[in-house]
């Protein structure tokens, strides 16, 4: 850079920018983070939709550079780079999307608590590092390398704060079960992460309740509304428990998929009662994937149609608290896997 | 997007498709056919929204739309 230029506004002016300022990739420092990385700086990762520009493991690197990523977190922006694309996530589909949702990265394993990850007290604000640049990285990358830009191909309505960036790890030093990892099948020293297309965290604050009956019934309660798809489509969730709420279910005696398999049978609405507002269409309930008799009020419409699209972390910090994430309409599975380190 | 993912995935292998979409989704499907290699592309335009109609009023409108469809999928 010279005097006549200000690298800061060069960047926001292209824009290659999500709005804020972004560290300038210099040859130098490019260098340096890739240096963490044995693979093949030109080795394609995949293509990024909907512009289909090409991510390589350099291109990538560049992106976490500007994101402001410290060269040990490259493995973890390379993981989700590769794990987003599978076709089942659907990232084409909501890069274009009305909706708003954002694919949230869930980071277990060692290696996540040795670079930062942070996924107790405040992990879904600002504040923590990895948890900021990380996302962010993928951020810029659906933005630089996908162009997925409101105005140019993206038609949400309103966008979301947890498209800045939205990344965190789980509570591991006060959850009561095994990681989200551990509990689809991985072990605990592998370096694992999930991904899914939600929406902002809406919480279930409950101060008052010691026993897991009502405190699940009001967790369930938040997991469904008239105007969340996931009451009129098959659609994720991310549902994570504050160690205080996850801790009166574990003193209980009840396990992490006891839990689970509680709020996948109580959350959901009758049909009586989604006939009244929202989404709720006759046709969109004859095509769940799941039996739903639209003319039978009583009928219990459950808000997870599948028990693999809930996704159930302990995470945050003590307080009677619990985060629920909605999912999206058009079709995005959750998707998992453990990446190089 | 995934329905022009699928016209161009379609054209691809020779069969003839087109794109529905509503007009709120104009700009997304232009730039998704530009950056597929297919700039100029034609696609149907439906009114927006169409999500509200009931079944009767969808049949309807889409009838409006047979001749263009029809012509699209012409070789």
């Amino acid at each position: 850079m010279n005097e006549r230029v200000d690298e800061f506004e060069f960047f926001l002016e292209k824009p290659w920018s999500d709005g804020f300022p972004v560290v300038t990739p210099t040859e130098e420092r490019i260098s340096r983070i890739l240096a963490q990385t044995e693979r093949d700086y030109e080795e394609v990762i995949g293509l990024i939709p909907p512009a289909m520009e090409i991510a390589t493991v350099r291109t990538v690197a560049v992106h976490a550079l500007m994101a402001g990523c410290r060269p040990e977190y490259l493995p973890v922006v390379l993981g989700a780079t590769e794990l987003m694309l599978r076709e089942e996530f659907n990232v084409n589909g909501v890069q274009g999307t009305m909706h708003g949702v954002a694919p949230m990265m869930i980071v277990n394993g060692p290696y996540a608590a040795e670079i930062g990850v942070h996924g107790g007290n405040g992990c879904l604000g600002p504040g923590f590092r990895a948890n900021a640049t990380i996302g962010r990285a993928i951020r810029l990358i659906l933005m630089n390398l996908g162009a997925g830009i409101p105005g140019i191909s993206s038609m949400t309505v309103f966008g979301m704060p947890s498209r800045y960036t939205y990344c965190l790890s789980e509570n591991m030093e006060n959850h009561p079960w095994d990681s989200l990892a551990v509990s689809k099948g991985y072990r605990p020293d592998e370096n694992v992460i999930t991904m899914a297309m939600v929406e902002s965290p809406r919480f279930c604050f409950d101060d008052v309740s010691d026993e897991p009956d009502r405190l699940l019934l009001g967790i369930a309660d938040t997991m469904a509304a008239m105007g969340s798809w996931n009451m009129h489509a098959r659609s994720d969730m991310v549902v994570a428990m504050g160690p205080q709420h996850a801790g009166i279910c574990a003193r209980a005696g009840l396990r992490h998929c006891d839990v689970h398999r509680r709020l996948c049978e109580m959350a959901g609405l009758r049909v009586g009662d989604l006939k009244t507002g929202g989404n709720w269409r006759r046709e969109r309930a004859l095509a769940l994937p799941i039996i739903v008799d639209p003319d039978d009020d009583d009928f219990f419409v459950p808000a997870i149609k599948d028990p693999e699209d809930l996704q159930l972390i302990v995470a945050g910090g003590w307080g009677p608290c619990t985060a629920v994430c909605h999912g999206w309409s058009g079709g995005s599975r959750a998707v998992h896997g453990t990446y190089q380190v | 997007m995934c329905s022009v993912h699928d016209t161009v995935a379609f054209e691809k292998r020779g069969i003839p498709s087109t794109t529905i979409i509503t007009t709120a989704f104009k700009k997304a499907a232009e730039f998704q056919f530009r950056s597929k290699g297919m700039v100029g592309h034609p696609y149907v335009q439906l009114p927006h929204p169409v999500s509200n109609l009931q079944p009767t009023e969808m049949r309807e409108l889409t009838l409006h739309f047979v001749d263009e469809v029809a012509s699209h999928l012409k070789d």
